[in-house]
C-alpha cells in the first residue's frame, strides 16, 4: 500500500510539473505568476522550516537570514560575478546549509531554546552586516538585470515561476521521504523524547544536523531566485519579518511534522494574505497571522491536518 | 594609537550601559532561568512599556522613569495574566518547549505590529531635563542619561537579589526552580509562586523601558535588538543568577562599548550575538554559579 502510494507520488510530481511548465505559455496574466511565485516561495519556506521544526521540534525563529543570505549571495554571483542560474541557486542552497549546519553543530546538542534564541539574534545580525558592507549595497541597495528568457518563455518572469515550482516540488518531495524513511522516524523520535531515542540507538546529533542542513539549504533555494523576482535588493525588505513568521506560521496552521501540513498552511495562509493586501492593506497582513498563530498554537497545536485527523477518528 | 581619554570614556560608558543591560535582562533571568518560562518576548515588553510612557509624556509631562515606574503595578498583572494563560495552555498539557515558544513568538510579533500600526516606523523620545547633561571628572565625562540608568539598574537588581534570597517567596520561587515535584509535595502551587515571578519579571519591563525612552529614542522592532543581548546576558550570568546578571551586563557593556569606538556602532550589535554563541559553544553553563 505504502510502496503504492510513493509509486503514485513520482507520476503526480511530474505531472503537476509539466503542466506547471505549459501554463505561462498559453494563459498569459501577468498577476497569476507573480503571485504565484510568492506562493509557491512560501510553500518551500515552509516545508523547509518543517523538516526541522516539525518532525525534530527545533524552532527556527530566523528564516529570513537564512533566506536573505542565500538571495545576497545569489544577487552578487548573477550581478557581480556573471554566472549562470543554476549555479547561482545552488550557492544560495550551499550557504544556507552551512549556515544551519554551523548553527546546529554549535547549539543543536543543547535545549531547543538556544537554537530558536540564536536563530532569532541571526537574521537582525546579518541584516546588520549586509547594511555596513557597501560592497553589497549596504542599506540603499542595488538592481539586479533580468537576463532575456530562455525560450520558449517570452518573459523572465513566467521562466522564474516555472523554477520555484521545480523547488517547491523538490522541497516537497524531499519532506515526504524524510518523513517515511529511518530518518524521519529517528527525528519524530528524539522530538517526543530525546534520551528514550538515545538508548535506543537513535544517532540524535547526526540526525539533528542532517535537518538543520537540509532545512537550511531549502530555505537558500527558495532565496536565491528572490533576486531576480524583486529586481532590487536592500536589506529591509530582503531580511523582511514577514518571512520568518510566515515560516512559523504556515507549517503551523497547517500542521506540523507532517509533509502535506506545510503546504496546506503555505496556502491558506499565502491566499489570505493576497486577499487581505488587495481588499484592506498589506499592513494588517501580520496582525492577521499573528492572531492565527497564537490561536492555532493555544486551541489546534497540530494544526488543520491534526483537526482532519481528529475528525476521521471520531467518525471510526 | 587609542587615545587613553577615548578608551577611559568608552570603557566607563560600557560600565554605566552594562547597568542598565542588567536591568533589561533582569527580568528574563527570572522568567528564563528561574522558572523555566522562556519569553522570548521580554524585550518586546519593555518596548511596549517605552511607548505607553511616551504616550503619557506626551499628555501629563511627567518624567519617564517616574512613569515607568508607576507603571509597573499594571505589568506585574499583565505579566501574571500571561503565566496564566501560557500556564493553563501548554504547562499542563507538557508542551511548554516547542508551542510555548511559539506563543511568546506570537506575542512579540502582535505587540510589534500593533506599535508599528500605532505609531509608525518613526524614531519616538522623550527629552528629559537631564538628556544632554552629563557629569566631568577630569578627561572622563559622564552622560547623566547613561548614569540615572545604571542606578537605578543596580538598585532593582539588589531590591530583587535581596527578595529572592530572604522573602518566603523568592526563597520559594527558587526552590520550583530546583525541584517543581518536591515543591508541590511539600504542599505548595507551583502555579501560584511562579506566576508572582513572572509577574515580577514583567514589571520590571515597564520599569526599563520608562528608562529606555529617556535615555534612546525607540522604534516597534528595536526589541530585536534587544533579543540577542538579554539572552546572551542571562546565559553569561549563570541562568537565574541575580547578581552574575550584573556581572555579565557589565561585561556586555564594556565588550559593546569598545567595539562601537572601534569600529563604530554598528558592529556593537554583533557582538552581543557572538558573545552569545561563544558561550553557548565552550561554555554552556554560565560563567556565574546561582
Amino acid at each position: 500500500m505504502k510502496t503504492m502510494r510513493f509509486a503514485l507520488l513520482i507520476p503526480i510530481v511530474i505531472i503537476v510539473m509539466v503542466i506547471g511548465a505549459i501554463i505561462p505559455l498559453v494563459v498569459k496574466i501577468s498577476y497569476l505568476y507573480f503571485a504565484g511565485f510568492i506562493v509557491l516561495m512560501y510553500i518551500t519556506l515552509a516545508t523547509a522550516w518543517n523538516i526541522l521544526g516539525g518532525y525534530a521540534g527545533y524552532v527556527n525563529f530566523g528564516t529570513a537570514g537564512f533566506f536573505g543570505l542565500a538571495a545576497y549571495l545569489s544577487a552578487f554571483l548573477l550581478e557581480s560575478v556573471g554566472v549562470s542560474l543554476p549555479v547561482a541557486l545552488l550557492a544560495g542552497g550551499a550557504i544556507s546549509a552551512a549556515l544551519g549546519l554551523g548553527i546546529g553543530y554549535s547549539t543543536l546538542k543543547l535545549r531547543g531554546i538556544f537554537f530558536a534564541i540564536a536563530t532569532l539574534a541571526l537574521a537582525i545580525v546579518i541584516q546588520m552586516i549586509i547594511i555596513n558592507t557597501p560592497a553589497v549595497g549596504g542599506a540603499v541597495g542595488f538592481y539586479t538585470l533580468r537576463p532575456p528568457p530562455p525560450p520558449p518563455y517570452t518573459n523572465y518572469l513566467e521562466f522564474l515561476f516555472v523554477v520555484m515550482l521545480g523547488i517547491a516540488l523538490a522541497s516537497i518531495v524531499t519532506s515526504r521521504a524524510i518523513e517515511k524513511s529511518k530518518i524521519g522516524r529517528g527525528l519524530i523520535a528524539l522530538r517526543d523524547d530525546e534520551t528514550a531515542a538515545e538508548c535506543m540507538g537513535v544517532p540524535v546529533f547526526k540526525l539533528k544536523l542532517l535537518a538543520a542542513g537540509l532545512s537550511g539549504f531549502f530555505m537558500g533555494l527558495a532565496g536565491a531566485p528572490y533576486p531576480y523576482y524583486i529586481t532590487y535588493m536592500e536589506p529591509i525588505s530582503v531580511f523582511s519579518l514577514d518571512i520568518s513568521v510566515n515560516a512559523v506560521a504556515m507549517p503551523l496552521i497547517g500542521g506540523l511534522g507532517t509533509w502535506i501540513g506545510p503546504l496546506i498552511g503555505a496556502a491558506i495562509v499565502a491566499a489570505i494574505q493576497q486577499a487581505v493586501t488587495v481588499t484592506i492593506g498589506s499592513e494588517l497582513n501580520l496582525v492577521i497571522i499573528g492572531v492565527l498563530l497564537v490561536a492555532f498554537v493555544v486551541a489546534a497545536p497540530y494544526g488543520i491536518v491534526g483537526l482532519i485527523r481528529e475528525r476521521i477518528r471520531r467518525l471510526s | 594609537m587609542f587615545p587613553t581619554e577615548l578608551l577611559v570614556n568608552s570603557l566607563a560608558a560600557g560600565i554605566l550601559l552594562g547597568g542598565f543591560y542588567a536591568l533589561i535582562a533582569i527580568g528574563l533571568s527570572i522568567s528564563f532561568g528561574l522558572i523555566d518560562v522562556v519569553n522570548i518576548a521580554h524585550p518586546t515588553f519593555i518596548i511596549l512599556a517605552g511607548y505607553i510612557v511616551y504616550m503619557l509624556n506626551l499628555i501629563t509631562g511627567i518624567d519617564p522613569v517616574i512613569l515607568g515606574v508607576s507603571l509597573s503595578p499594571i505589568f506585574y498583572v499583565l505579566g501574571v495574566v500571561v503565566y496564566g494563560a501560557y500556564n493553563r495552555a501548554f504547562e499542563k498539557r507538557g508542551q511548554e518547549a516547542l508551542m510555548g515558544l511559539v506563543f511568546f513568538f506570537g506575542i512579540l510579533i502582535l505587540i510589534e505590529v500593533s506599535l508599528l500600526l500605532r505609531f509608525g516606523v518613526d524614531l519616538r523620545t522623550i527629552y528629559a531635563p537631564y538628556t544632554m547633561e552629563s557629569i566631568s571628572l577630569g578627561i572622563l565625562t559622564m552622560p547623566l542619561r547613561l548614569v540615572y540608568p545604571f542606578i537605578a539598574g543596580l538598585i532593582i537588581v539588589l531590591v530583587l537579589y535581596l527578595f529572592f534570597s530572604k522573602t518566603f517567596i523568592g526563597i520559594a520561587t527558587r526552590a520550583v526552580s530546583q525541584d517543581d515535584l518536591a515543591v508541590k509535595l511539600m504542599g505548595a502551587k507551583p502555579a501560584v509562586i511562579k506566576s508572582v515571578a513572572f509577574g515580577l519579571s514583567i514589571a520590571t519591563a515597564s520599569i526599563a523601558g520608562g528608562l529606555l525612552i529617556a535615555m534612546q529614542p525607540i522604534h516597534p522592532f528595536l526589541d530585536r535588538e534587544f533579543i540577542g543581548r538579554v539572552f546572551a546576558i542571562v546565559v553569561l550570568g549563570g541562568m537565574g543568577s541575580i547578581l552574575g546578571t550584573i556581572a555579565a551586563g557589565i561585561i556586555l557593556g564594556v565588550v559593546e562599548s569598545l567595539t562601537a569606538s572601534l569600529y563604530g556602532p554598528a558592529w556593537a550589535l554583533a557582538v552581543s550575538f557572538g558573545i552569545l554563541i561563544a558561550v553557548l559553544v565552550l561554555k554552556p553553563e554560565g560563567l556565574f554559579r546561582r
